[in-house]
């Protein structure tokens, strides 16, 4: 409930203020102008700390992305990331699975291993815009989109995420809405990925992990803070943005070919969070530079809400380590 | 030779377009603006656009030896992801008396006036187009049943014409 005063008294102080949908953690349902082709090479980083080994380690996903406008209504989006998220396999001494007198059970994820850093893979995007209501300085856009990935790495939590972690397929719709100078866009999905395998040890045969399907929610705000009157396109341009990202997943299911009970899934422990389902929302704050109209720099992060009482309003993901940081450069090419 | 066709009739028709005035709907951010300008400095016969990055309103000025495609002008500012809010020409006329249902002809294509009261224009004079690429959806609701009918003069219309409609602005 507290959230929801939260998003309602943000969205209050932004219309009574006075944008924009050029958000840098989310697609606003606009698309890339047809025959544009736009580069953005994204970057993420947050600082992992191990407490009982007290140690930290800075882990980072970087990416190229290509954006094409095929035509006013169609852009395609290819990704290719990289990241020391994960090894190249999941290790035994990652002490993912135990075993102990012949019970076989999940692990708490050990945090703290360092990794090299590691080609991903590519994910590719299609969003199609199929409601168009423009006015004098204010549109009304909705659009589906439909994304596949390749990153099949040894990812070993429960949340999905295409973009890093896994393969898989996705699909949802986008509405944005903007007035003047404000910007507001929602995004509801669904990820379904893709499963991984590797053979594991102790004779326990190959190891098929399944994540967690999921559903997918953010709500953005945008807002263009300068100029205040346009002049020309040298001006800078900036733009403020609060973002909430969220996901309700599914718990992981593993299996192991060589036990028992091999069409029944492992029994995880109550304390592998990361395997468990869950959900969160989590707030990205941003705030985003654009020179001579066509280059644009997004600085932003990603926090949790917190409850007040030294934990979390509304969950928080495994993936990454509070606060997050995200950088994105990007720049338009006019093709033609 | 088609050039030299064109600049000929051009010089001596009865009017002569000297530029359009889109209002860009949708638009709000400089990059997107600068998009669309970039857009329409595609089309071969645009010689300038300039965009008022407040009111959003492109004016397209034409190079001369050009066939001028209005139909092209909108789908352009479509294919950037915008809409078209009005279109407005400006043409120089040399005494032409316009009323409803005459037809203008020009590089082939033909201009037909409706909702209009007979009179004469002279010099430089604003058109409005009419038509679902060239204006609101609740405008065009307004003039959608005046789109129908035939011209007054057929003389200079062949069956590949593009007809636009239109109305004094």
């Amino acid at each position: 409930m507290k959230l929801i005063y939260l998003i309602f008294i943000l969205s209050f102080i932004f219309i009574q203020a006075s944008a924009q949908e050029l958000f840098p953690n989310t697609e606003p349902a606009s698309n890339c102008p047809k025959g544009v082709l736009t580069i953005r090479q994204i970057n993420e980083f947050f600082t992992e700390y191990t407490p009982s080994h007290d140690t930290s380690r800075t882990r980072s996903m970087n990416g190229l992305m290509i954006m094409y406008g095929v035509s006013s209504k169609l852009m395609l989006t290819l990704t290719a990331t990289a990241s020391n998220h994960h090894g190249s396999v999941l290790y035994e001494s990652d002490k993912f699975i135990k075993e102990k007198d012949g019970i076989i059970d999940t692990h708490g994820v050990a945090y703290g291993n360092d990794y090299p850093y590691r080609f991903n893979g590519f994910d590719l995007k299609a969003k199609y815009k199929f409601i168009n209501n423009d006015g004098e300085r204010r549109h009304f856009r909705m659009a589906a989109y439909g994304e596949v990935s390749t990153c099949r790495v040894p990812h070993d939590e429960a949340e999905p995420d295409l973009m890093d972690d896994n393969a898989g397929i996705a699909g949802g719709l986008i509405a944005t809405q903007l007035i003047k100078r404000l910007a507001i866009s929602a995004t509801l999905g669904c990820i379904i990925p893709y499963y991984y395998r590797q053979n594991w040890y102790q004779d326990l045969g190959e190891m098929k992990l399944y994540y967690g399907n999921a559903v997918n929610y953010s709500l953005s705000f945008g807002y263009l803070l300068f100029p205040a009157k346009y002049k020309n396109y040298k001006q800078v341009n900036v733009n403020i943005y609060l973002e909430f990202l969220g996901e309700d997943y599914q718990a992981v299911k593993i299996y192991l070919s060589n036990i028992q009970n091999a069409n029944s899934p492992i029994y995880l422990d109550p304390g592998s969070l990361a395997l468990q389902a869950g959900r969160y929302l989590e707030a990205r704050p941003g705030i985003q530079f654009i020179f001579n109209s066509n280059t644009r720099i997004d600085l932003s992060l990603a926090t949790t809400i917190p409850d007040g009482y030294g934990g979390y309003l509304l969950g928080h993901s495994y993936t990454r380590m509070y606060p997050a940081y995200f950088i994105n450069f990007q720049h338009y090419f006019f093709l033609k | 030779m088609v050039i030299c066709l064109l600049v000929l009739t051009n010089y001596f028709a009865n009017a002569q377009f000297t530029s359009v005035m889109v209002a860009v709907d949708g638009l709000t951010c400089s990059a997107c603006s600068y998009a669309t300008q970039k857009s329409l400095f595609e089309l071969d016969f645009v010689a300038d656009v300039q965009m008022d990055l407040n009111t959003h309103i492109a004016t397209v000025t034409f190079k001369t030896d050009k066939k001028i495609s209005i139909d092209k002008i909108a789908q352009k500012v479509i294919d950037a992801g915008f809409s078209v809010g009005s279109l407005n020409a400006v043409f120089n006329f040399k005494e032409v008396t316009v009323s409803n249902d005459y037809c203008l002809t020009y590089e082939g294509d033909v201009y037909r006036f409706i909702s209009t009261k007979e009179k004469t224009l002279s010099g430089s004079s604003s058109i409005k187009f009419i038509g679902e690429k060239f204006m609101r959806k609740k405008d065009f609701k307004k003039w959608k049943g005046q789109m129908s009918g035939t011209c007054s003069s057929k003389d200079s219309i062949n069956s590949t014409s593009k007809i636009y409609f239109v109305t004094p602005a």
